[in-house]
């Protein structure tokens, strides 16, 4: 075991570096006045906060869930019979169809965010199909990109816990009685919570933070909160305010993982 | 004879090119313990899969009561399997996963709790229905799985080597309670092991097999008695299998010298393997015994010694209680009851 540790000193020089010191900086810029990270004239105050409850920041934040909870409830619709299928293939070739599932993720996000936008313009394509969308701005635009985008993260937990999953236990309860319907109702999605709840989390996290989709494809309507924080650091240069609402998403984050991992304590 | 309970008949199985079950044909009685004993890929546990309803069939039927049960769903019948891995649900605790089929009857609460404690009773497990299943032993998960299958009163048990996990303390202690649980159920279990010892004893009745091929049923006894060829008699128990010839009128040729036997269904001067158990040898003084040879080895088993000896350039295992010394002349004697002989296979 303490040869393996060794194994881990760069990632956790990695983590400290890029990860812990950035979020410190962060936390210490939330509580404080100061001019950009200049850190000469710094000045604590809890100002920061109060600014929080003005309507631009809570709207960006109430969107940024409404639109990726939706997002994440349409791929797990659409994920669990995907990795459901896929598990059960009776084939050899499965590795090809999850090949084929993740190729997307092998060209550029922001080159299939743009795709997306000129699909979405009224000129595209699409018009020698006769069709001509106009999309751009409206919120079903940044649900569809945000669902072709992080679907993949959705079907790959599923699939990885339904297809290791005991094979033996299927026939234990259609042994003891249950029909196809009570296998999958009793059994099988039950013991796939697990991968249902990596998934959610995989999907519903990147999706909430995204900002180049939504800045493309909401046409600069739709306001996410990780517009806000860019905004904050691009544009108005309130590296105090932008800190503090990219410390407000984490511990958001983290609050909502505690509050799936103790229901899923209960659930299964 | 008891009533038939489940009939086998001409019963095959395939898996691709693979021949895995070559037409079985076995009848099963009601209150029965029934054993199918054969090494791994015999195909024992494929014949029980079909029984339960896991395997399609390939060809043949199975009948149960009188009905085709190959027409059956496998949720639908009236049997019940304690698998080899125990496959207990991991999200439900110990009384959810024996109340599993109850509550897919959609049986009262009252019911449902009542039959779960009675048969957590008869696993020995009274209280522990509130525990997760991860937090037993192995032996502890092995009776909530016996208890899982029996509460729901299957006309038949399926038992696919559920002791071969266990250690041998246990596994001896599970051998006499799952023979008890038989006895006080009284319904059939039918039995898979390739462990001879376990067969023998736990059943009323045993069935050897071999690459798919039933090799021969019978009691304990006779199996081990009365083996129908070398392959049964160097599978269960250990024997000294002799080349000889069978002389007419009860008699046989081995090792230079005649010996009265007790078969009788061979041709005179047709070639017969001799079959004689280790503990079935006399071991006296040279003049006495029609088998002279000389101990090559001698190891101490506990209740007896464990010889083998050189006779007429053949090693013969025999276990006695006396002690010779390595390089020793010895006698054998074997009554004629214990001498069995077999077709050359």
């Amino acid at each position: 075991m303490k040869e393996l540790r060794k194994l881990a000193t760069p990632y956790k020089w990695f983590m400290i570096l890029l990860v812990a010191i950035p979020v410190l900086i962060m936390t210490v810029l939330s509580f404080s006045k100061t001019s950009g990270v200049d850190f000469t004239n710094i000045r604590f105050t809890l100002e920061n906060f109060s600014k929080l409850g003005q309507s631009v920041y809570l709207e960006a934040i109430v969107n940024s869930l409404t639109l990726a909870g939706v997002a994440t409830l349409i791929c797990l619709v659409i994920g669990y019979p995907i990795a459901y299928i896929i598990a059960n293939l009776q084939t050899d070739k499965k590795w090809l169809i999850l090949v084929l599932l993740i190729s997307p993720m092998w060209s550029n996000m922001l080159l299939r965010i743009i795709a997306w936008e000129q699909l979405f313009k009224p000129n595209s394509i699409l018009n020698s199909l006769g069709i001509s969308l106009d999309l751009i701005g409206t919120r079903l635009a940044v649900v569809i990109g945000m669902v072709s985008i992080y679907l993949p993260f959705m079907i790959f937990p599923i699939y990885t816990v339904l297809d290791k999953m005991d094979k033996s236990l299927l026939e234990a309860s259609r042994d003891l009685g249950a029909n196809k319907l009570q296998v999958f109702t009793k059994v099988v999605f039950p013991l796939s919570l697990s991968g249902i709840i990596s998934g959610i989390i995989m999907t519903l996290l990147p999706s909430a933070t995204a900002f180049a989709l939504p800045l493309r494809l909401g046409g600069g309507k739709i306001l996410l909160i990780g517009n806000v924080i860019e905004n904050m650091f691009k544009k108005v240069y309130n590296y105090n305010l932008g800190s503090l609402l990219s410390i407000m998403v984490i511990v958001l984050i983290f609050a909502s993982m505690g509050i799936v991992n103790r229901d899923k304590g209960s659930l299964i | 004879m008891a009533e038939k309970l489940i009939e086998l008949k001409n019963l095959t199985k395939r898996f691709d090119d693979n021949l895995v079950v070559d037409r079985i044909s076995l009848d099963i009685y009601k209150n029965q313990f029934i054993t199918l004993l054969g090494p791994s890929g015999c195909g024992k546990t494929t014949i029980l899969r079909m029984i339960a309803g896991f395997e399609e069939i390939t060809d043949g039927q199975i009948y149960f009561e009188g009905k085709d049960l190959t027409k059956i769903p496998a949720n639908e019948r009236e049997i019940n399997t304690v698998f080899q891995n125990y496959a207990l649900f991991p999200h439900l605790n110990v009384y959810e996963n024996i109340a599993f089929g109850l509550r897919l009857k959609k049986l009262d609460q009252s019911e449902i709790s009542d039959r779960v404690a009675r048969s957590l009773s008869m696993v020995k497990l009274i209280g522990y229905g509130k525990r997760s299943i991860e937090a037993l032993s192995g032996g502890q998960q092995q009776r909530v799985a016996l208890a899982r299958a029996i509460v729901n009163r299957p006309k038949v048990l399926l038992l696919d080597e559920p002791l071969s996990a266990l250690d041998l303390k246990l596994r001896q202690d599970m051998q006499y309670e799952i023979k008890d649980m038989q006895h006080q159920l009284g319904i059939t279990f039918i039995f898979v092991t390739h462990d001879q010892e376990e067969a023998l004893t736990m059943s009323d009745r045993i069935v050897v097999l071999n690459e798919g091929k039933i090799l021969q049923t019978g009691s304990p006894e006779d199996v081990y008695n009365e083996p129908v060829n070398r392959f049964v008699a160097s599978f269960i128990g250990e024997s000294n299998i002799i080349p000889g010839i069978y002389c007419g009128n009860r008699v046989v040729e081995f090792f230079k010298a005649r010996f009265d036997c007790v078969d009788d269904h061979f041709e005179t001067g047709e070639k017969v393997d001799v079959v004689i158990r280790p503990e079935d040898f006399e071991v006296v003084v040279v003049q006495e015994g029609k088998i002279t040879g000389k101990v090559a080895d001698i190891v101490f088993k506990g209740v007896h010694y464990e010889l083998c000896v050189m006779a007429n350039g053949q090693e013969l295992i025999v276990h006695t209680l006396k002690s010779p010394n390595i390089g020793d002349i010895i006698g054998l004697k074997v009554d004629k009851f214990e001498i069995h002989l077999m077709k050359v296979s």
